[in-house]
């Protein structure tokens, strides 16, 4: 895979970063709680890695909001969480006393973290899109849950997909909760986004 | 009404399509059922002016973006209750999950198509799930605060109990000096013996994080050991060996085997020890391939006198051990004879199910 350059990663970075400004405005314009969003790191990972690096974080039960994106680039989007933090989530969003739980989210739940995803991709995806003058459509969010295996093979990944990896730290009142954004990028489209990010941090080839 | 949305009335979906001034274009039969507003009434018209909420910023600012081309869009009901309710208020408020994706239509006409789910019946179940959830949880806790209370207590009354104890020793060790009597003395002894056995296992029990049972190899094996040292003869040769498998046993069971391995003890080292210049006496508790417990207390003195009977013998170190043996629904027996593995000597055993 090309590689990112220091100064094209840090540009990525803000573009996440400004992706998920965006995301936390439209989520505190939507409830009436304080919602913190923020992205302690971000890093390409190859798709083959992912399932280790989930894995490695307790990997076993997941929960995921999951969109397809096509037109200019090809590839699906993640938001991931482990099903304990999934469901501290959507308690603290909704004020409720945490039910401490390691077997998934019910209809009712996984309907509200679907919401949060959605907002969530929505936002980063708008943002890469716009600023990189990116056409994309996306397919409905739709929410799965089961191990790291199960959450890569469902996002379509073959051999050679680069994976954007976001940490993304909720905070909801005094609560924080993990969860990670995976990008998944098929090698032609991780071409294009090489491209499009070298041209707008203006650097040359 | 344009019927080219029709087979949208055959879907178990609440189907709206709108244009990018939100104006009503299609209205299926099942929102027609969930809003009692038929379609004729509300096509052609602004959905917010039915439905006001979506007039509010949070729904406009997202509702522009799908219109303008933008991903689909996810109202859940957690997070923004029922959009759509009934035009009857007093009807039961339905639990809608709303999907909104945007297509063109004619004439690269860009519209919203809003897919609305029934969730009612299946939410008004995970709720009243939750809520019992919720409630085993509490109560969970409230058995777990009130275990670790009597645990508590349990430890603290078993440290009572264990001082208490101490305390008669002291008076009967006390005692002890000031009698004459040598069988007064001697009976005093046995009676020290006997109680350090309850001492000894309240002492386990407060300092063990478990307060109901008791480890058989550290408990046994304290207890034979502190009674051999005390009574042997420092000069004698006398030899104690002991092979206690770690077996965890309750309270009372672990009370009731630890009384009689001291007493089959102290029998041993009058009887067979007997001032002899050296001895031997094993003690052994295994757990049966059966399920069993068996202990056996050997030594290698000379055995019973003729025409004793130890099943019926009326001193009461015997006594207690059939007694006890008795209550732990055991079996008791002795080998004397010399042709058995004993030997000499006589070997005790009692062998119980660990069912009691």
């Amino acid at each position: 895979m090309i590689a990112f350059k220091p100064d094209m990663m840090d540009a990525l970075t803000e573009l996440v970063g400004l992706g998920i400004g965006r995301a936390a405005d439209v989520l505190n314009s939507m409830l009436d709680s304080h919602i913190g969003l923020s992205v302690p790191s971000v890093r390409l990972v190859q798709g083959a890695e992912l399932v280790e690096v989930l894995s490695r974080d307790g990997g076993n039960a997941l929960s995921a909001v999951q969109m397809r994106y096509s037109g200019s680039m090809k590839g699906s989007v993640e938001l991931i969480f482990t099903a304990g933090e999934a469901g501290k989530l959507v308690d603290c969003i909704m004020g409720e006393e945490i039910v401490q739980t390691e077997e998934g989210l019910d209809a009712l739940r996984s309907g509200t973290l679907c919401e949060v995803g959605n907002i969530v991709i929505n936002a980063i995806m708008g943002t890469l899109s716009n600023v990189l003058k990116l056409h994309l459509s996306y397919t409905v969010p739709s929410y799965i849950e089961g191990n790291a295996r199960l959450l890569v093979d469902e996002a379509g990944i073959v051999e050679g997909h680069v994976v954007l990896l976001a940490e993304t730290e909720f905070t909801v009142e005094t609560k924080s909760i993990q969860g990670q954004i995976a990008i998944f990028f098929s090698p032609v489209s991780y071409e294009l986004l090489h491209a499009a990010v070298r041209e707008f941090a203006d650097i040359p080839a | 009404m344009k019927n080219e949305y029709a087979l949208f009335d055959h879907v178990p979906l609440g189907i709206i399509v709108c244009s990018r001034d939100q104006t009503v274009r299609f209205w299926n039969s099942c929102m027609e059922d969930w809003t009692g507003i038929p379609r004729q009434e509300i096509a052609g018209k602004s959905l917010p002016s039915f439905f006001p909420r979506l007039n509010e910023a949070r729904y406009r600012k997202r509702l522009d973006l799908l219109l303008e081309g933008g991903p689909p869009i996810i109202f859940s009901y957690q997070l923004n209750g029922c959009l759509l309710p009934h035009r009857d208020p007093h009807r039961l408020e339905r639990v809608q999950h709303i999907t909104a994706t945007s297509f063109l239509g004619k004439d690269q006409e860009r519209l919203a198509l809003l897919a609305v789910e029934d969730r009612s019946e299946v939410s008004a179940r995970i709720r009243s799930a939750r809520l019992e959830l919720i409630k085993r949880i509490q109560t969970e806790e409230t058995l777990r605060k009130t275990i670790a209370e009597k645990e508590f207590l349990m430890r603290e009354l078993n440290h009572r109990v264990k001082n208490n104890l101490s305390m008669i020793l002291s008076m009967i060790s006390l005692q002890q000096e000031t009698v004459e009597s040598e069988s007064f003395r001697s009976t005093l002894e046995d009676l020290d013996g006997r109680i350090r056995s309850f001492s000894l296992l309240h002492e386990m029990l407060y300092k063990s994080p478990d307060t109901t049972n008791i480890r058989l190899d550290i408990y046994i094996g304290n207890i034979v050991r502190e009674m051999f040292e005390s009574l042997r003869n420092p000069d004698s040769g006398a030899v104690l060996e002991t092979e206690i498998e770690t077996i965890e046993l309750p309270f009372q069971s672990a009370l009731y085997l630890g009384l009689i391995a001291s007493e089959a003890l102290t029998n041993a080292m009058k009887y067979a020890l007997n001032d002899r210049g050296g001895g031997f006496i094993s003690i052994s508790v295994r757990a049966l391939s059966d399920g069993m417990i068996e202990l056996r207390v050997r030594d290698d003195g000379p055995g019973f006198n003729p025409g004793i009977d130890p099943m019926s013998g009326d001193s009461l170190g015997m006594k207690l051990i059939r007694l006890l043996a008795t209550e732990l629904k055991g079996e008791l027996a002795f080998n004397t004879d010399d042709n058995s593995t004993t030997k000499s000597g006589v070997e005790l055993i009692v062998r119980f199910s660990t069912g009691i």
